[in-house]
C-alpha cells in the first residue's frame, strides 16, 4: 500500500496545476443545464420519498434512460442516474421509499430520498413490463414471456410463458393475482393468472379474440385495447368471469389514450382539431364497465391526468393554451378551473400530464401539474403549473443537440465607427481629416459628459474589485469577449441561441420545421457563422437557411437541389464566407446561391463503398473529379475522420529546445486523420493523410485494440491525440491493460535546426507531390478512464499552450490535460537532462493519473456529453468551452494561467495601502538620511 | 488471449460468477454511507465493460462475470480509489490483486482478500484557493528577513561603534580616512530603498504575487 501511494503521488506531482478551478470562481464562470430528456408518460409520477415525508417529489424515467427525481418546488434535480445506453423504452414504478426502474435487461431499485441503489437484477431477456406489489417486491414480464418475481434483488420464482409464440404485452396485479397479458399470433388475447405468493400458474385462458391490435393498456382492474385502426375500443375486466365489452370509437379519431386509477377509467380521444374524454367506472361484481360521463370537446393535443387524493378520484384536463380544468369522478361538473396569463404558441401539444391535488376547505383545491410538451423542433420541454401559473420550466428538448456554431458578438467600439471610417476612406486627405475632427468633436459632446461623470463610479468599482458593470448586453460583446452565443440545433429541428458567457441563458428559440412537416425532418447537417451575426444552416433534407443570430429571425431559406451529404466552409477573402455542400452523387453546390469559387477546391468525401475519396472541384463548372481514393483493408472499416479545427492559429512554426536549437513543426492545414477498425482481428489503425494529394504521411496499427469501446481522436497544430482500450501483447506476453492515450507530433525533420527536404523551397505544391515527409514522434500513456469525446482549447493567437479536453463518461466529467504533459519528447527511462528540464519536460511515466484539480466541471456531473467545442475569448489567455449532446455545460479555462488579466485575489486596496505605507516610511527616513549625510560631511572633516 | 476475446460470446459454456465487495470503513472514511449515490465501479477487459453503482448498504456486486482477468476501477466525486485486478477463474474462484497502472498485466501487486474490501486512497479536492494577503507569511519570507537584518545593521551598528573603545575607534577612523570608506557607515539608505533587494521591493512582493494569480 505504501509503495502504491508513493507511485501514485509521484505521478500526481508531475501534473502541473494549470487551468485549475479556483474555489472562489467555481460556479461563477461555469454553468450547467442538467437535462434528462422527454419523460415517458406512464413512468412519471408524484411520490412521497418516505412515508413520513411532508412533500412529494416528481420521479420520471425519460426516453434517454435517465431516472430522475425532480423537486417540484423549483424544478431542480434531486438525483438522477443514467440507466442505459440510449435505449428508448423503460418502465419506472413507485414503491415504498423506493423507485424501481427497468431499462433493457436490468431492473434496479433506488432509494427515493437519496437515489442510492438498493438492489439490481439482470435478466436473460429484455423487460417488457414491471409492476410493484407491497414491500418493494417487483413482478417483471420479460420479452420471452416469462413472469418473474424479484425481492431484494433475488429471484423468488419464475413462471415461463404458456406458449413461446405469444407476444407479451403487459402485466397487471390485483391483490394476490398477477395477470400476464399476451397477444397470440392467432389473434387471441391470453391472460395468464399467476399466484403472487407461489408463482403457480392458476389459469391460462384465451379470453378474447382480437382483430389486428393497435394499442393495449392494462390497469389493476381492466385491460383495454383498440382494434381495426382505432375504430373499436374493447374492455375486459380482469379477475371477473365475463367477456369483452366493445364500444365503437368516434369518427376521425387519430389517437386514443387510456388512463386509469382504481375503478375509474378515462378514454382520451384526439382528432385533428379536437380532444375530449369519456370517463368509465368498473363494476367488479358484474364484470362490466359503465359510462359515467363524457366531457365536451375542446382544443386538440391536450392532456388528462387521473389522480387519487384522500379517497377521491380527480381528473385534470390541461389544454395547450395553458387553461386547466378539474373534475371529480362522478360528474362532468367543473370543480375548479384555471386560466393562463401566458400566451402560448399555437403549435404546442401536451404530451403528458401528472397532477397532485390537495383539497382545501370551501371547495378550493391546490393543484400542481407537471406537464411535458412538444412543439415543432422542441420535444419534451417540461413545466410545472400550480393553480394555473407556470412555476418553473425545464428546457429538456435541448438534450438532443446535434450541431452547434459559435457566433461572435459585435464589438461596440469598432462597430459604431465602421461606417464613419468607410466614409473617411473615400474622401480626400483634407476632407477625411476634417471629417475626423468633426467626428471626434461630436463624440466628445455626445459621450464626453457621461464619461466624465462616470469616472468616480468606475474608479470605485475598480477599487473595490466589484464586478465590472456590463455597459451593454444583447448583441454587444463584453470587454474581455467572454460572452459569445452558441447557436445549437436539436435533433427535432429547433434552433436555440445560448449566451455562453451568461450561464447559458437562452436568448432566442426558433423552429426550422412547421407542425405539419415534422415527419419529413431529417436533421441539421452542419451550421456555420457565415458572416457577422448570421448563421447558415445546412440540413440533410437539402435546405439552406440563413438566420439572424442576434434576433433569431429567418433571413433566407432556399433549396440546395438535393440531399446534403457533407459540407464545409471556405474563406474566400473579404468578409463573407462560402459554404460548399456535397450532395448525393458527389455534386457540389455553393451557398449562399450565386457565390463563386475563386479557385479550384479540393475536398474529401466518404464514398459509398466505405472508401474515402479526394475530389477536385472545378472553380467554374463546379464539376468534381476524383483525385485519389483511400480504401481500407478488406476486414477494416473507417471508424472516424478527424481534421484540424477550422480556427487553429499557430503562434510559432518551431519548438525551441533547451539548447536554443529549433525543431520545426510540420504544419499543413490539409492534414486529416483516419481511424479504421478491424473487429475480426480487434485492431485499430491510425492514418494521417495529406488531403489534397491523398498521400499517407504516417500510420500506426494497434493490435489488441477493443473495437467495441470508444475510439476517439482530435488534432490541432502539428499533433494528434487519440484514445482506445488496448490489451496489446509485448513479446507474446499481455502488456498493460487499459485505456491508452497516444500523442503523435509531426516535425519537419528528425534533427533540430533542419527543415527537411523542402527547406530551400520558396513555395511548394501538394499537387506536385512536394509535401515532404514529416518525422513523427509518439508517446503512449495509460489513462485511467474511458474517453468518449476529445476537444482542444483554442485561443486568439495560439500563444497560450493548448489543453486536451477529454470527456470521461464513467465519472461524468471533463478533464483538461495540458499538452506539455503529453509531450512525445519526454525522455524515456532516464531523468531529463539540463536542456530538457529547461524545456519543462519530465521523465516519461507511462501512467497518467486524474488530478481532480484539472477536472473543469469540478463537482458538477455531466451526463451524455458527445461533443466539446471551444472558441477563443478576446484575452489571449482564455479559451471558452461549451459541451453538448446531453447536458449542456459551459466554462472558460486559462491553460497558461490568466497572465493577461488581474485575478479576483488582486486587492487594489492593498496595493494603494502599500504605496501609502511606503510613502510614510520614506517621509520618516528621508530627514534621517539627510542629517546623516550632512553629519558625515561636517563631522568627518572636523 | 484470443480465447478470452471469445469468452463473452459463449456464456452458456463458461461459468459466470458474481463479483462482490464492500466499501469498508477506514480512518480516512469512517462512514462510507457518505459517498455520493453516483459512486460507480467498472470492471473492464477487452470486449466487456460492466458498470455498477454503490448500494445503500455500501456493498457492490457485478452479476454474471465470465471467466477472465479484469481491471476494477472506482469513480467517485469525493474520494480517490486505487485500481484492482480481479481474476475470475474456471474453478469459480475470484482472486483480487493490487495493481499499478501502466505495468505489464502479469505483474501482480499485493494479493487482497475476497470479497473485495475497498478503501479510499485520498479525498478529492477540486479547487485551488486564491492566496490572499498574509502578514505572518510575509514576515517569514527570506527577502523580508534579509531586509530586516540590514535595517537592524544600519541603525544598531553605529550605536555599537559609539560604545567601543575610543582608541580602537580612532584607529578605525584613521583607517577609514586612509583607505576605502566603511561600507556600513557610508550606507546610503535612499539608494538602498530604491535597490532590488531592499525592504521596499520586499513589501511590494504580495502585489506581485497577486498579479500572477
Amino acid at each position: 500500500m505504501r509503495l502504491f501511494s508513493r507511485v501514485f503521488s509521484g505521478v500526481l506531482l508531475l501534473l502541473p496545476a494549470v487551468s485549475a478551478v479556483y474555489k472562489d470562481e467555481a460556479y461563477q464562470n461555469d454553468w450547467h443545464h442538467e437535462l434528462i430528456g422527454a419523460s415517458i408518460p406512464s413512468s412519471t409520477f408524484f411520490h412521497r420519498p418516505s412515508l413520513d415525508a411532508k412533500a412529494s417529489l416528481i420521479y420520471t424515467l425519460t426516453s434517454r434512460s435517465i431516472l430522475a427525481a425532480i423537486n417540484p418546488r423549483d424544478g431542480s434535480i434531486v438525483w438522477r442516474h443514467l440507466l442505459g445506453d440510449r435505449a428508448s423504452s423503460g418502465v419506472a414504478r413507485k414503491a415504498e421509499g423506493a423507485v424501481i426502474a427497468a431499462v433493457d435487461r436490468d431492473v434496479k431499485a433506488f432509494g427515493a430520498v437519496d437515489g442510492k441503489l438498493i438492489w439490481e437484477t439482470t435478466f436473460v431477456d429484455k423487460v417488457k413490463d414491471l409492476q410493484v406489489i407491497g414491500g418493494g417486491v417487483g413482478i417483471v414480464l420479460l420479452e420471452n414471456g416469462s413472469v418473474v418475481k424479484v425481492s431484494g434483488g433475488k429471484i423468488v420464482w419464475e413462471s415461463p410463458a404458456a406458449d413461446s409464440k405469444d407476444i407479451p404485452q403487459s402485466l397487471s396485479v390485483q391483490g394476490n393475482n398477477v395477470f400476464g397479458l399476451y397477444q397470440q399470433p392467432s389473434k387471441g388475447l391470453r391472460i395468464a393468472t399467476i399466484l403472487a405468493e407461489t408463482g403457480k400458474l392458476s389459469s391460462s385462458s384465451i379470453s378474447a379474440s382480437i382483430q389486428p391490435l393497435d394499442k393495449i393498456y392494462s390497469s389493476a382492474s381492466v385491460v383495454i385495447w383498440t382494434e381495426n385502426s382505432l375504430s373499436l375500443v374493447k374492455f375486459l375486466v380482469l379477475g371477473a368471469k365475463s367477456s369483452a365489452i366493445s364500444i365503437p370509437a368516434p369518427q376521425d379519431v387519430v389517437d386514443i389514450k387510456f388512463l386509469a386509477s382504481g375503478k375509474t377509467i378515462l378514454l382520451h380521444y384526439e382528432t385533428k382539431d379536437k380532444s375530449w374524454a369519456e370517463v368509465y367506472g368498473v363494476d367488479h361484481v358484474k364484470g362490466s364497465v359503465n359510462s359515467l360521463y363524457s366531457l365536451d370537446a375542446n382544443a386538440a393535443r391536450s392532456a388528462f391526468s387521473v389522480t387519487e387524493s384522500g379517497g377521491e378520484t380527480y381528473i385534470t384536463w390541461t389544454l395547450p393554451n395553458g387553461e386547466s380544468f378539474l373534475y371529480g369522478s362522478k360528474s362532468a361538473n367543473v370543480l375548479d378551473s384555471y386560466t393562463s396569463e401566458s400566451q402560448n404558441n399555437e403549435d404546442i401539444s401536451i404530451l403528458s400530464a401528472i397532477s397532485e391535488i390537495i383539497p382545501k376547505t370551501d371547495k378550493k383545491y391546490a393543484i400542481r401539474t407537471f406537464i411535458a410538451t412538444s412543439s415543432p423542433g422542441f420535444h419534451g420541454n417540461t413545466f410545472l403549473i400550480r393553480n394555473g401559473k407556470t412555476v418553473w420550466s425545464r428546457p429538456e428538448s435541448l438534450v438532443s443537440v446535434t450541431a452547434s456554431a459559435w457566433v461572435e458578438l459585435l464589438d461596440p467600439a469598432s462597430e459604431e465607427v465602421a461606417e464613419e471610417l468607410d466614409v473617411e476612406g473615400h474622401k480626400s486627405v483634407v476632407g477625411a481629416y476634417v471629417h475626423r475632427l468633426f467626428r471626434h468633436a461630436h463624440e466628445l459632446i455626445t459621450y464626453g459628459p457621461d464619461w466624465f461623470a462616470g469616472i468616480p463610479g468606475r474608479v470605485m468599482d475598480a477599487f473595490l474589485s466589484n464586478e465590472i458593470r456590463e455597459e451593454r448586453d444583447g448583441k454587444w460583446r463584453d470587454f474581455f469577449g467572454f460572452r459569445k452565443y452558441a447557436v445549437v440545433a436539436t435533433k427535432e429541428g429547433g434552433l436555440v441561441a445560448l449566451d455562453v458567457g451568461r450561464k447559458g441563458a437562452i436568448v432566442w428559440e426558433l423552429s426550422l420545421v412547421s407542425s405539419n412537416l415534422t415527419d419529413q425532418w431529417e436533421g441539421v447537417q452542419q451550421m456555420y457563422e457565415v458572416s457577422k451575426g448570421t448563421v447558415g444552416v445546412v440540413t440533410y433534407g437539402g435546405e439552406y437557411w440563413e438566420v439572424d443570430a442576434f434576433a433569431g429571425r429567418v433571413l433566407t431559406r432556399e433549396a440546395i437541389g438535393g440531399r446534403a451529404k457533407s459540407s464545409t466552409i471556405l474563406e474566400r477573402g473579404g468578409k463573407s464566407k462560402v459554404i460548399m455542400v456535397v450532395l448525393e452523387g458527389d455534386r457540389v453546390a455553393l451557398l449562399p446561391q450565386g457565390s463563386i469559387l475563386g479557385e479550384p477546391a479540393y475536398i474529401v468525401v466518404r464514398g459509398d463503398a466505405g472508401a474515402l475519396n479526394g475530389l477536385r472541384v472545378d472553380n467554374i463548372t463546379l464539376a468534381t473529379a476524383k483525385t485519389w481514393d483511400f480504401v481500407p483493408q478488406p476486414t477494416e472499416e473507417i471508424h472516424s475522420i478527424v481534421n484540424r479545427p477550422a480556427y487553429d492559429p499557430i503562434a510559432s512554426i518551431g519548438k525551441v529546445l533547451g539548447d536554443r536549437s529549433v525543431m520545426y513543426k510540420y504544419i499543413n492545414k490539409n492534414l486529416i486523420t483516419i481511424v479504421t477498425t478491424d473487429s475480426s482481428h480487434s485492431s485499430a489503425t491510425i492514418y494521417i493523410l495529406e488531403s489534397v494529394s491523398g498521400v499517407i504521411l504516417y500510420s500506426a496499427i494497434h493490435a489488441g485494440a477493443d473495437t467495441t469501446k470508444p475510439i476517439t481522436a482530435t488534432m490541432s497544430e502539428n499533433w494528434l491525440v487519440y484514445s482506445y482500450f488496448g490489451t496489446e501483447e509485448v513479446d507474446g506476453e499481455p502488456g498493460a491493460k487499459g485505456y491508452h492515450l497516444v500523442v503523435s507530433e509531426l516535425f519537419e525533420s528528425r534533427w533540430p535546426n533542419s527543415r527537411g527536404p523542402l527547406h530551400s523551397a520558396q513555395t511548394y505544391s501538394a499537387l506536385a507531390g512536394e509535401i515532404g515527409r514529416p518525422y513523427v514522434l509518439s508517446h503512449s500513456y495509460i489513462f485511467p478512464a474511458e474517453i468518449s469525446s476529445l476537444g482542444v482549447t483554442t485561443t486568439k493567437q495560439g500563444i497560450t499552450t493548448r489543453e486536451v479536453l477529454a470527456m470521461m463518461p464513467w465519472s461524468s466529467s471533463i478533464i483538461a490535460l495540458p499538452k506539455r504533459l503529453l509531450d512525445p519528447r519526454r525522455p524515456v527511462d532516464r531523468d531529463p537532462n539540463e536542456a530538457e528540464r529547461e524545456e519543462g519536460l519530465n521523465k516519461y511515466a507511462p501512467a497518467l493519473e486524474i488530478d481532480p484539480r484539472s477536472v473543469i466541471n469540478h463537482k458538477r456531473e455531466l451526463l451524455g456529453i458527445t461533443d466539446i467545442v471551444t472558441t477563443p475569448a478576446q484575452l489571449e489567455s482564455t479559451s471558452i468551452i461549451f459541451a453538448y449532446g446531453g447536458d449542456l455545460f459551459g466554462t472558460r479555462v486559462t491553460p497558461s494561467m490568466p497572465f493577461d488579466v488581474l485575478g479576483k485575489g488582486f486587492s487594489k486596496v492593498q496595493l494603494v495601502g502599500t504605496i501609502l505605507a511606503l510613502g510614510v516610511a520614506v517621509g520618516f527616513v528621508a530627514p534621517m538620511v539627510r542629517r546623516k549625510q550632512i553629519n558625515q560631511r561636517w563631522l568627518a572633516t572636523s | 488471449m484470443r480465447l478470452l476475446v471469445l469468452l463473452p460470446f459463449l456464456p452458456v459454456i463458461v461459468s459466470a460468477l458474481d463479483v462482490q465487495g464492500t466499501f469498508a470503513p477506514s480512518p480516512l472514511l469512517p462512514n462510507p454511507s457518505t459517498l455520493p449515490p453516483s459512486t460507480s465501479l467498472t470492471l473492464t477487459t477487452a470486449g466487456t465493460a460492466k458498470r455498477t453503482l454503490i448500494r445503500r448498504d455500501n456493498t457492490f456486486s457485478f452479476s454474471d462475470v465470465p471467466e477472465g482477468s479484469y481491471l476494477l476501477d472506482v469513480q467517485c466525486q469525493t474520494y480517490q480509489f486505487a485500481p484492482l485486478r480481479v481474476d475470475v477463474n474456471g474453478q469459480g474462484e475470484v482472486v483480487v490483486h493490487q495493481t499499478f497502472r501502466g505495468n505489464e498485466w502479469r505483474n501482480k501487486g499485493e494479493k487482497k482478500s475476497y470479497p473485495i474490501e475497498i478503501q479510499p486512497v485520498r479525498p478529492v479536492d477540486y479547487y485551488i484557493v486564491h492566496e490572499g494577503f498574509n502578514p505572518t507569511k510575509l514576515l517569514g519570507s527570506p527577502m523580508i528577513l534579509i531586509a530586516l537584518f540590514s535595517l537592524v545593521m544600519i541603525f544598531v551598528l553605529p550605536k555599537l561603534m559609539d560604545q567601543m573603545d575610543p582608541e580602537f575607534k580612532a584607529e578605525l577612523e584613521a583607517q577609514q580616512r586612509k583607505g576605502g570608506a566603511n561600507p556600513v557607515a557610508n550606507f546610503d539608505v535612499a539608494s538602498f530603498l530604491a535597490g532590488t533587494s531592499s525592504p521596499a521591493a520586499g513589501s511590494a512582493a504580495p502585489d506581485g504575487k497577486g498579479k500572477k494569480n
